[in-house]
């Protein structure tokens, strides 16, 4: 059959119908197209994941440097001009490579000046020794000894003269007595003349007795006063003795220690001159003890040396240190012994670390240093560079991405794609499926719920997705 | 006079016939607002009684623009009443052309017999034949497939019937004539029945489509998956909020079923008239 000519011989009305009836379903088709296409831009297209097991990865990444094991300080003698640097900070010096020089004119006044107070100084010493020791003046304590002695025999003979007196003097009282006694006896041949002058007589000699006990009492008195200040001059004459012999004690002392003082300032002069001797052998040059890479420079040209170090070199043989901060939250993750990577700063791979100490910030803001040792290679020491520390967690049995795990006032959930069938076939929804997440770490949540190895974990979406939506999976 | 009078007595009969339909298309221009508010002692159930204006207060097309570009459901609905009316239909034509041939032309014994079963069998409503079909699809493993419902169509006894009406009408002259020029029963069927039986096959594909277009039963009977689901079976399923898409689909379902109709309109009537005819 012709369907040309069977069209062509349809009524018009007809023929008007199957045109219509044509371009119906022709606008039918390009409208499903449309509608489908509109539906693609609203339902969101979601990225997902299947749960998996295993062990979270705890990643602490934060900068650091390279430290030198040990460094040296390298000093100077203080007092120095600075006449020229030869090294800069971070530059490689090796053993014996000249850091700096200084003023020899300087240095040679310095030595002219220093060996002429070193000679003051021997001089003073020996003149110090020359001069004799303090003796003890004994003369008078014998001279006190005497005039002790001298009294004790005074006191002696002013006892027998006076005892002589009165004993004299008691004769004379006895005599005058018996004389008396003679004269009443011959009561009438005497006349009262003769015995009032008797008695007158006896009354002389026994005052003159009295006054011979008298003058006794006195000298004797006399005499023990002498002894007495013989003995207390005796006395004041030892203690001078004595104190004079704890001075010269004192003296002696203090002399041995001014010696040994001078000794000591004979010994710095004598370091200052054989300093500044060695300095002008080497012409003032300072130089590098050992190889390393030059850490700090505390001086500058034309400044005068402190005593402080003038320069701080690491010592290269002793290796270095990528050393760097955390705060106490990622310290959770880091410890001792730890494996951990580094990428140094203009290097493309990673070099191997461990996690060597671990120790409380000096600085005292609450984070810590950590510093880790790489293993191989010889890295200069100011490097910067990136550590990444990993701590593997124990193993769980469901383990999604942080991404997947969602949360609202009811808790924990993570969306899951259930295929759902309805008018336009099989349709993907998000199902919510409640959990309690065990732990967590940068890229990964252990979580716990009903969940299995194949369901289809939404992680994110094109658009937001909520509980319900249809959704497209990649 | 008297025509005037028989006129506006048809005219007000077919303002009855019009009223749903125009009830249809003012309700698909209405807003969902304005449909709710008018529906709601229906569809809310509250007091009062549901009323309807003849024009919307506000026309729009959201209800169509929603429907058209932004629910894709419909339109796998749609394409999946096409599958199921267009396959049906041109099965019927395929096989009942053939058969109703059959049934009229060649002559023998047991014909009368056969077409008093298909008779029979078309006069069986579905609801009757739909436990045994179920077991047979059942058995074939065709539920929840769109062959289970358009197997039992293309075999459906009744485009048979209106082409058997149409082949009888074909003079038997002819047909010897044909014969005695030495054509067998294949060559008369195609050089001689399809060319004049042609409004016969075309007012059989039309009712078919018709029926098939508006079916309920057999897809909801034969189809688990919804995915399978046809048009038809989308306006009970739309939600009272979505009333103004409904009315929308309403609209768009009647499309295709209109245009058919005009289309073969012609030969329907032919076919009316065909089965009125004697020879």
């Amino acid at each position: 059959m012709d369907i040309g000519k069977t069209i062509a011989a349809m009524p018009s009305k007809q023929r008007t119908a199957a045109k219509y009836l044509a371009g119906f379903f022709v606008l039918m088709a390009l409208l499903t197209f449309l509608s489908r296409a509109a539906d693609s831009f609203t339902v969101p297209l979601v990225t997902t994941e299947k749960v998996s097991g295993g062990s979270l990865e705890h990643k602490v990444v934060t900068e650091g440097s390279l430290y030198p094991v040990s460094q040296t300080a390298v000093f100077a003698p203080s007092g120095y001009r600075i006449l020229a640097l030869h090294v800069e900070q971070g530059g490689r010096v090796a053993a014996g490579d000249k850091l700096a020089e200084l003023d020899v004119d300087q240095m040679r006044e310095q030595l002219d000046a220093a060996r002429g107070s070193l000679q003051k100084l021997r001089l003073s010493a020996a003149a110090n020794a020359v001069k004799a020791p303090d003796e003890i003046d004994e003369a008078d304590i014998t001279s006190a000894e005497r005039a002790l002695e001298r009294a004790k025999a005074d006191l002696e003979t002013a006892e027998r003269e006076s005892q002589l007196r009165v004993e004299t003097a008691q004769g004379d009282v006895s005599a005058a007595r018996r004389y008396l006694r003679e004269l009443r006896d011959m009561d009438d041949e005497v006349s009262d003349m003769e015995i009032s002058s008797a008695r007158n007589a006896l009354r002389r000699q026994e005052q003159a007795l009295e006054e011979a006990y008298l003058a006794q009492e006195i000298a004797l008195e006399a005499a023990r006063r002498a002894i007495e200040d013989a003995e207390l001059l005796l006395g004041q004459e030892k203690s001078n003795a004595d104190k004079a012999a704890g001075t010269a004690a004192a003296d002696s002392q203090r002399g041995a220690l001014e010696r040994e003082a001078a000794n000591v300032d004979i010994g710095l002069a004598q370091r200052k001159v054989e300093e500044l001797e060695s300095l002008l052998e080497t012409e003032g040059v300072v130089t590098a003890e050992s190889g390393g890479v030059v850490m700090k420079i505390s001086c500058g040209v034309g400044s005068l040396t402190s005593g402080e170090s003038l320069f701080v070199l690491s010592d290269s043989t002793a290796g270095v240190l990528f050393r760097t901060s955390v705060s106490s939250d990622e310290l959770k993750h880091i410890r001792r012994g730890n494996n951990a990577s580094i990428v140094l700063t203009g290097e493309r791979h990673a070099i191997d670390a461990v996690i060597e100490s671990v120790a409380p910030a000096a600085n005292e803001d609450g984070g810590f240093d950590v510093a880790a040792t790489l293993s191989g290679g010889n890295w200069e020491p100011g490097i910067s560079g990136k550590m990444t520390a990993t701590q593997k967690t124990a193993s769980y049995s469901i383990c999604v991405s942080n991404g997947a795990v969602r949360k609202d006032q009811n808790g924990h959930f993570v969306l899951v794609v259930r295929e759902v069938k309805g008018v336009l076939g099989v349709q993907t929804v998000a199902e919510r499926v409640n959990i309690s997440v065990l732990e967590q770490d940068n890229n990964r949540c252990a979580i716990e719920g009903p969940l299995d190895r194949e369901d289809l974990i939404i992680i994110s979406g094109s658009r937001p997705v909520s509980a319900g939506n249809r959704v497209r999976v990649e | 006079m008297r025509k005037t009078i028989v006129f506006s007595a048809l005219c007000l009969l077919s303002l009855l016939v019009w009223i749903p339909l125009c009830m249809l298309i003012s309700g698909s221009l209405m807003s969902g607002g304005e449909i709710s508010k008018n529906l709601a002692p229906v569809l809310e159930g509250k007091s009062g009684s549901a009323a309807w204006p003849l024009m919307p207060e506000y026309p729009t097309f959201r209800a169509y623009v929603e429907l058209l570009l932004d629910t894709p459901e419909f339109f796998v609905m749609f394409w999946n009443s096409c599958a199921l009316a267009f396959p049906v239909v041109l099965g019927q034509i395929a096989v009942g052309a053939p058969a109703a041939w059959a049934l009229t032309r060649p002559r023998f014994r047991q014909r009368k017999i056969l077409r008093m079963v298909y008779i029979a069998l078309m006069l069986l409503p579905f609801q009757v034949t739909m436990v045994s079909n179920y077991l047979v699809l059942d058995g074939f493993g065709l539920l929840d497939s769109r062959w289970a419902v358009i197997l039992p169509g293309i075999f459906s006894p009744f485009p048979v019937f209106i082409m058997m009406r149409f082949f009888t009408a074909i003079p038997e002259s002819l047909l010897e004539a044909a014969a005695l020029d030495g054509a067998g029963q294949v060559r008369c069927f195609l050089s001689i029945g399809l060319p004049l039986g042609i409004p016969g096959i075309l007012s059989a594909a039309v009712l078919g489509f018709l029926e098939y277009w508006s079916m309920m039963e057999q897809p909801l009977a034969f189809f688990k998956d919804k995915s399978l689901w046809p048009l038809s079976l989308y306006l009970p399923a739309i939600s009272a909020d979505k009333a103004g898409a409904s009315l929308a689909a309403s609209v768009i379902m009647l499309l295709p079923a209109l245009l058919i109709f005009l289309f073969g309109q012609h030969y329907l009537e032919q076919g009316i008239q065909a089965a009125g005819l004697k020879e």
